[in-house]
């Protein structure tokens, strides 16, 4: 058995940055009508990896579990039954400021209502993940333009999260998921909230990001334009995985090939 | 496999054991044959005594010595003495079998049984009828076995730390390495050395202050109610019993308790605000603690800054609110001798009292955060949506049996506080707190779930949407807005009215002096007769002492409850005392018995004095009482009163009435009329003569009887007097000597006294009034105010999303009119019109309980409304019309009409 352990470590050393085996989480609802405790399963025994510097999108229909994934695999949420090896490290076995540190350090998250703090301006809402890591300020201010730089929001960097479009603060998010330079991105819908414009503007950072950056970037959208960008998609249908798509043609080709698997969501 | 240095080392500590054992067991057996027993002249260890006893028998051998204790009993001393030597005999025994084992290394049972076998001979020695009696030097002896007992333990002791001594120092070894390696683990895997910049600092200020207004209105109740606890618990010290003012209470009828029953209901009303103001701060502050928090700060930073806000809230909270309360303790000062007669110093309070405050508001704290407590689970982490707007869990669970819960706490409490003997307790409304609580969070639940069902819910659906959706706080809001009204409407209202409608001091006095006299008095009396016009009655009493005066409950803990006194008369008395005052009265039999078992009870108070029992201790139906004054008698002795004679007695109440035959001098806390049979009574006048002044225990021979020593008679005469005004002080004088000689009658309580007079009770009556009447409806405007400022939290803290939802609603093309009608309707029907009905019903249902319990009359009850009507109705509209303007201001800002007209 350890030995098995010894060998599965050894295989994610070499390029899976998520591993997940036989992945439940559950949750506690009490009927409205009945009065009695129901538990839900949202997620049922998910298991798949993730491997460096993919592009990987999440599909499916409302409430198939989509964003518990994402949430269980940010290390927000506690799987109920299953394992998680992020980075090789099996989550269960990490203590809970352990888990911090992996968010701070190794995650940028990107979600589809900004999750931006209104009380600090748009250049500090980017330091922020940087800040929470004891960095130095001029180091902190330095990143946080060269970003904001990249992603053209350098003129807006002392406006508050409320006077911005939905476009601009996306990109404020972007670049606050990047400052810590982590390993993965992990992006709730993030063209959501976003006008076609500014959702085209958002994955081609996004795809710039996975290609230049090298980043490992995991998506969950409902827009199957959006999901053609991605290198891989899961299809997600009542807390099972449907179906591993993988993109080997054209961007268009892969968005007619999503189009027809979505009819089966 | 055990190893070769385990096994020597096992040896070892066998060898050592076995050592001790020999030592100590030696040492004790040399004792057991060492001859420590003197008897006489003769010296014996025990084996031969007890060959002494075989041969010349317990007797003789005690015969011609000092041996005298004991010895009428010689049998008792024979067993007593072979049980002692027996037990020394299994004991030697034992320790030799505990040896012989310990030499062929097994561990068997000799050795606890040997150390239990010393335990149990030592003390049958220590007991009577042993050698400790038959010996002439019995502190030898005891030294001697006390010895081998000390050693027994000792080397039990001993052998059995050695055997686990090892053992012990493995464990702690092992102890001292896991925490070097969790120390280095923890270290490995959380090391997070250097320091946050001042950027991080300056990020989690800017993030506070985004919710500053939300903090400054929390600071700002909170120190309101703070100062309200300093206020209450100082005035409860500076008029209490405790104070070095002692007495003041009692000389000023109670005022006290006055300021207690308005105080407590205020408080109340400020833990449900409080509360309130706690949970919607902490919902607001959520989401960005959740931000904080997935962008990976740790748990423990966050909680420091969590902890930071409340702990700077709660000491801005005692500098403020203590200089609030303090103020008002030195105002009241200021005025003390113009309301109490006397000057009060503030700082009479006392640290006691602002150390209980500060204890009474991290209580209040902590049930906030209880309430709060989801909050507290995963702080939101990963979803960006506002707390505040986030749909509440409706309950679901049990709400019909909640619901039918809240129905029953409701009925049993409003029986209760119907009941005299409830004394308009306090905790009568708590519980009606909370079944109303529970009645307005399932029944709205359980509601809100039919009304879904229904086809009219999408019709409806915009003005029920806030219950359904923030089914907690709204909830919340109901109920401390009705609660708090409710408390104005009835409790403030009825102690302000109940003072307008109360008797006339003179309905109250009828006697200028009443005098609780004795047989010796009479000269006295005959003097005044022949000097000045007046007149004068003179009925017997007896004096007649109840158990428990305090609505405290006593415990075992107290030695004895404050004793309370009143006046015992015979029935004929009392109808003699009601014809003096109504010429029409009629008598008619009170039904008592001759056994003096049952009772009836005058209870002399005005209308405006909550009703009472007199006596408090376990049932207020049946008071504990004594006819004489009060004695010495324990918890223990009055728990028991029911199955040994004790010389206190529960007695039945046949019947009881609240008015003034005699002088509502104490306002029914003393000197009450307890009326007996009168063949009971003329038995009840002679028990002094029988009757242990001290225990109040009867006592059997008639030469132990001794008047003034061990039995005292007490007032035996109760003296009422009217004269003109002008000879009152003359008489007060001349019975300067009368009260010289009734001294001791009022050294177990000065408040009663052997003189009233009714010049001072009414000074003092209308000192209570004032200070009642202007108390009650201070706190009638307070309470107002508490609900004025609870409307007010509510429409600010749920500004931004009126604001946002009639933009909503104004795009989706509704009316300005039909938007400004729908917030009004919300507002007025769910926080004005729902609560006030509520207290309304319950403040009717409640007057009626007191009515009922103050047994006021037709006229009483018309006076009483007389005086509701329009308190009720300026309180309702006054506020109906505040309310109605300050909700059109809301709508003027919600709809943006200030910014549309420049502003």
């Amino acid at each position: 058995m350890k030995r098995m352990e010894d060998k599965r470590k050894e295989d994610v050393k070499g390029d899976n940055v998520i591993e997940v085996e036989e992945l439940f989480r559950e949750y506690t609802k009490i009927s409205r009508d009945e009065g009695e405790e129901e538990s839900i399963k949202v997620l049922k025994g998910l298991s798949f990896m993730i491997k460096e510097q993919e592009f990987v999108g999440i599909m499916g229909k409302s409430g198939c579990g989509k964003t518990t994934l994402l949430k269980t695999l940010g290390v927000i949420d506690k799987p109920t039954k299953g394992k998680l090896y992020f980075c090789g490290k099996n989550t269960r076995e990490l203590w809970s400021d352990e888990l911090a540190d992996i968010r701070r350090r190794k995650i940028g998250f990107v979600f589809q209502d900004f999750y931006l703090m209104d009380s600090l301006s748009v250049s500090e809402n980017i330091m922020l993940p940087m800040v929470l890591d004891k960095k130095d300020v001029k180091q902190c201010v330095k990143m946080s333009e060269e970003y904001a730089e990249l992603f053209g929001i350098m003129h807006l960097m002392d406006k508050y999260p409320y006077e911005l479009s939905g476009g601009e603060k996306q990109r404020v998010a972007i670049s606050r998921a990047l400052i810590n330079d982590p390993d993965v991105i992990l992006a709730d819908e993030p063209t959501g909230n976003l006008d076609s414009k500014s959702g085209k503007t958002v994955i081609e950072a996004l795809e710039r990001i996975n290609k230049e950056m090298k980043k490992t970037i995991i998506m969950v959208t409902h827009d199957p334009q959006v999901a053609s960008r991605c290198k891989r998609i899961l299809f997600l249908k009542d807390g099972v995985i449907l179906e591993d798509l993988r993109r080997k043609e054209s961007v268009e080709e892969f968005y007619g090939k999503i189009l027809e698997r979505m009819k089966d969501l | 496999m055990k190893s070769e240095v385990e096994k020597r080392s096992g040896h070892k500590l066998l060898l050592r054991q076995v050592i001790t054992s020999f030592v100590f067991y030696g040492v004790n057996f040399t004792i057991l044959f060492l001859p420590w027993i003197i008897i006489g002249k003769e010296r014996y260890n025990l084996l031969q005594l007890a060959l002494k006893i075989k041969s010349c028998g317990l007797e003789a051998l005690i015969a011609g010595t000092d041996v005298y204790a004991y010895v009428d009993n010689i049998s008792a001393l024979n067993i007593g003495v072979f049980v002692e030597l027996l037990f020394y005999g299994v004991y030697f025994l034992l320790g030799v079998l505990h040896l012989l084992s310990a030499l062929r290394k097994r561990e068997k049972w000799y050795h606890t049984a040997a150390l239990a076998t010393a335990v149990t001979a030592f003390y049958v020695h220590m007991s009577r009828y042993t050698i400790l009696n038959i010996t002439t030097e019995p502190d030898l002896s005891t030294a001697a076995l006390g010895m081998i007992l000390l050693f027994s333990a000792v080397e039990y002791a001993a052998v059995k730390i050695m055997g686990i001594w090892e053992e012990t120092k493995q464990l702690s070894k092992e102890f001292h390495e896991n925490e070097r390696k969790e120390r280095e683990e923890k270290e490995r895997r959380l090391a997070f050395h250097g320091k946050y910049n001042e950027l991080f600092y300056r990020f989690v200020w800017k993030n506070f202050k985004r919710n500053w207004k939300d903090y400054v209105l929390l600071f700002l109740c909170s120190s309101m109610v703070f100062a309200f606890l300093i206020t209450g618990f100082g005035m409860n010290r500076l008029l209490g019993v405790n104070s070095k003012y002692v007495g003041l209470d009692q000389l000023f009828g109670g005022l006290n308790i006055i300021l207690m029953n308005a105080i407590i209901p205020v408080g109340i009303m400020s833990v449900i605000m409080i509360v309130i103001l706690v949970f919607y701060y902490l919902r607001s502050r959520a989401k960005n603690y959740g931000i904080f928090l997935t962008l990976g700060m740790r748990r423990k930073t966050l909680w420091y800054f969590v902890a930071m806000e409340f702990v700077s809230l709660f000491f801005f909270t005692i500098a403020a609110g203590g200089m609030m309360g303090t103020g008002i303790l030195m105002l009241f000062s200021m005025k003390s001798q113009a309301l109490t007669g006397q000057h009060v110093n503030w700082y009479s309070a006392g640290a006691s009292s602002y150390v209980k405050a500060v204890i009474a508001l991290i209580l209040l704290f902590l049930v906030s955060f209880m309430a709060a407590r989801d909050i507290f689970f995963d702080f939101n982490m990963g979803k960006s949506t506002e707390l505040k707007a986030v749909r509440e869990k409706m309950p679901v669970r049990y709400t019909k049996v909640f619901f039918t819960l809240g129905i029953l706490c409701f009925v049993y409490s409003i029986f209760e506080y119907a009941q005299l003997r409830n004394f308009e307790n306090v905790k009568l409304l708590a519980i009606l707190s909370v079944g109303i609580f529970l009645v307005l969070r399932s029944g709205i639940a359980e509601w809100a779930v039919r009304e879904r069902r229904r086809s009219t819910y999408v019709k409806k659906l915009m003005v029920h949407n806030q219950l359904f959706h923030k089914s907690k706080t709204n909830t919340g809001y109901i109920f401390g807005m009705a609660m708090i009204q409710f408390f104005a409407l009835f409790y403030f209202s009825f102690q302000t009215i109940s003072v307008r409608i109360a008797e006339e001091a003179d309905t109250l006095f009828p006697y200028d002096i009443v005098c609780a006299a004795g047989d010796k008095d009479n000269d006295i009396f005959e003097g005044l007769k022949k000097k000045y016009e007046l007149e004068m009655t003179i009925y017997p009493m007896v004096r007649v002492s109840n158990y428990d005066s305090t609505e405290k409950k006593e415990g075992m803990r107290d030695i004895q409850a404050p004793q309370g006194q009143h006046i015992g008369i015979s029935e004929s008395t009392y109808h003699s005392l009601k014809k003096a005052l109504d010429r029409s009265y009629k008598a008619r039999s009170l039904h008592l018995d001759a056994e003096g078992e049952k009772i009836y009870i005058v209870h002399q108070q005005d209308k405006s004095i909550k009703a009472q029992p007199i006596d408090f201790f376990l049932s207020r139906e049946e008071p504990l009482l004594h006819v004489g004054q009060p004695c010495e008698i324990g918890y223990d002795n009055a728990i028991l009163s029911r199955k040994k004679d004790v010389g206190y007695y529960f007695k039945t109440i046949q019947g009881e009435e609240i008015g003034s035959l005699t002088g509502a001098f104490r306002q029914g806390l003393r000197d009450n009329l307890v009326v007996f049979s009168d063949v009971y009574f003329e038995k009840a006048k002679e028990l002094w003569k029988t009757t242990d002044m001290y225990t109040g225990e009867p006592i059997p021979e008639e030469v132990e009887k001794i008047e003034d020593v061990n039995i005292r008679q007490g007032p035996s005469k109760l003296v009422l007097i009217n004269t003109r005004q002008e000879d009152v002080s003359d008489i007060v004088s001349d019975l300067s000597g009368f009260k010289e000689r009734h001294r001791e009658d009022e050294r177990y309580d000065a408040s009663v006294p052997c003189l009233y007079t009714k010049m001072q009770a009414v000074k003092d009556l209308k000192i209570e009034r004032v200070m009642k009447g202007v108390l009650n409806l201070l706190v009638l405007i307070v309470s107002f105010v508490i609900y004025f400022v609870l409307l007010n939290v509510k429409m600010a803290t749920e500004a931004d999303m009126v604001a946002k939802r009639a933009e909503f609603l104004m795009c989706m093309g509704m009316r300005e009119k039909e938007r400004k009608a729908l917030i009004r309707k919300e507002l007025l029907r769910y926080y004005y019109l729902f609560p006030t009905v509520i207290a309304v019903v319950l403040a009717l249902f409640y007057t009626a309980a007191v009515i009922i319990a103050r047994q006021y009359g037709k006229a009483d009850i018309f006076a009483y409304i007389k005086g509701m009507i329009p308190l009720w109705t300026v309180s309702l509209m006054g506020m109906g019309v505040i309310v109605m303007i300050r909700v059109t201001m809301y709508i003027r800002r919600a709809e943006g009409e200030d910014e549309k007209d420049g502003r």
